[in-house]
């Protein structure tokens, strides 16, 4: 009989004196990351982050010494009386199934390769769990160096997770390699601090919404809760109230979302965006009289058409200066119409690119834009717009009169 | 870390696989919160601890896009 079965610790030492050496089980797959050990279990689809002592742990847990040993080497490394921890955690790493205690001769655990832990950063990212994702993503890249797709998700991840430098870092290092991605080009200006072009190239909100049209609407409204256009439409009806049979423009209808809210006011209903894939969305919905692929700004100055109601629903954020385009707007609209625009609420004047790739506006701006043009502000107030990176997004939402 | 402690280290690590050596050293030592061993397990078909963090506006890029 053991001795001190009044103790935890001693029974499972007792237990431990004729247990086989404790090993990692053959299935894991273990990979050193910057603050300990990840290791997947295939077996149970689980994933297992390891402080770096617990990393030693499992180190030394190679099957050729038994628990007693393993502790005698790492119980001088513990605060005293915290010897019982590494029995703990032997324990809980068995019932885990980190470790093994058998006599199974089988070969040891192998490192997870890049691949395995890009996919398993893909799958921690999708599942929200973004810190582990970052550290295996890094890890990815530190054994496979040219490995792009995983340079690019470690930028995404990194800016998710609050590091901004090594999320710049990574994106460089994609965009070293594919020079023409337009989207990473506008927002390496962003990361690099530099000072913002007037407004996002054609080619890079061309390039954003080709990859995010299939995913808009959902990643929008499910995941982002986004409510720009419920609170565009609150902004006009506190000016006009329920308005209808106007002629309305929908400036950079993308898939729609605006003007679904827009129709029930609209006698007739423009759409214009310079995605041609959110346009294709935009025509399924079969709300639009008409819709056009161009650039918005460009658009306005060729058109001689007039509105009763202009809206600019999420477009805004790809424009700095807003001078240009509520000038172009102004020109189309009639006496005493309105251009209702939505903007991300920028800190100081007159705006800001920030690290999404989207501009902020601050309020004075609007007004300075809008005096400049010609128009008067009829309402100009912040309300919630979005989530990103689970943080509300402030909007700024503005109604200007002619 | 204190000489003993890591005397105490290198004892520990010279049983270690050597290429991991160096890095589980400095880990070890600039880990002070990290004074036991600890492991957190996540089922990977779960849905995230962290919630909605993650979730941003961009799409999911890939490869010849």
């Amino acid at each position: 009989m053991c001795p001190n079965r009044d103790t935890r610790s001693s029974v499972l030492s007792c237990y431990r004196v004729s247990m086989p050496n404790p090993k990692i089980h053959p299935a894991i797959l273990l990979s050193p990351v910057e603050n300990g050990y990840v290791a997947y279990d295939p077996i149970s689809d689980r994933l297992h982050q390891l402080n770096p002592l617990a990393a030693l742990l499992a180190e030394l847990a190679d099957g050729s010494r038994s628990a007693e040993e393993i502790r005698t080497l790492v119980e001088p490394l513990l605060p005293e009386g915290k010897a019982g921890e590494i029995d703990r955690w032997i324990d809980e790493a068995i019932t885990g199934g980190l470790l093994t205690a058998s006599d199974d001769a089988s070969p040891g655990n192998r490192e997870l390769t890049a691949e395995e832990l890009y996919a398993l950063a893909q799958r921690l990212k999708d599942n929200g769990k973004v810190q582990t994702a970052f550290l295996c993503a890094k890890r990815a890249v530190e054994l496979k160096p040219d490995y792009w797709d995983a340079w690019y998700d470690l930028g995404d991840l990194g800016q998710s997770v609050g590091r901004r430098d090594e999320a710049r870092q990574a994106y460089q290092k994609y965009f070293d390699a594919h020079p023409d991605d337009a989207e990473l080009e506008h927002l390496l200006v962003a990361l690099r601090d530099e000072p913002p072009p007037p407004r996002a190239s054609d080619r890079t909100i061309q390039q954003i919404y080709k990859g995010f049209a299939v995913t808009y609407e959902s990643r929008m409204r499910e995941d982002l809760q986004y409510q720009g256009p419920e609170r565009i439409c609150d902004a006009i009806r506190s000016v006009i109230g329920n308005p209808s049979n106007l002629v309305i423009l929908d400036l950079g209808c993308g898939s729609g979302l605006a003007g679904i809210a827009l129709k029930p006011w609209a006698a007739y209903l423009t759409g214009v965006d310079l995605s041609p894939e959110m346009i294709e969305l935009a025509r399924k919905r079969e709300i639009y009289d008409r819709l056009e692929v161009a650039e918005i700004t460009a658009w306005l100055d060729e058109s001689n058409e007039q509105y009763d109601l202009i809206v600019s629903c999420d477009v805004i954020i790809y424009f700095g200066d807003l001078h240009r385009i509520v000038a172009a707007a102004a020109k189309r609209l009639k006496p005493g119409a309105l251009f209702a625009l939505s903007m991300e609420r920028g800190e100081r004047p007159p705006f800001q690119l920030t690290d999404t790739g989207r501009y902020a506006h601050h309020p004075d701006h609007v007004r300075e834009a809008a005096a400049a043009a010609g128009l008067r502000v009829a309402y100009l107030d912040e309300a919630f717009l979005r989530m990103e990176y689970g943080v509300p997004v402030t909007g700024l939402f503005a109604v200007l009169r002619t | 870390m204190a000489h003993d402690s890591l005397k105490s280290l290198d004892n520990a690590l010279a049983h270690v696989q050597q290429d991991r050596r160096g890095f589980l050293k400095t880990l070890i030592i600039g880990s002070a919160v990290a004074a036991i061993p600890v492991m957190t397990s996540q089922a990977m078909a779960a849905e995230g601890e962290e919630g909605e963090e993650g979730k941003k506006k961009k799409k999911k890029k890939k490869e010849g896009e």
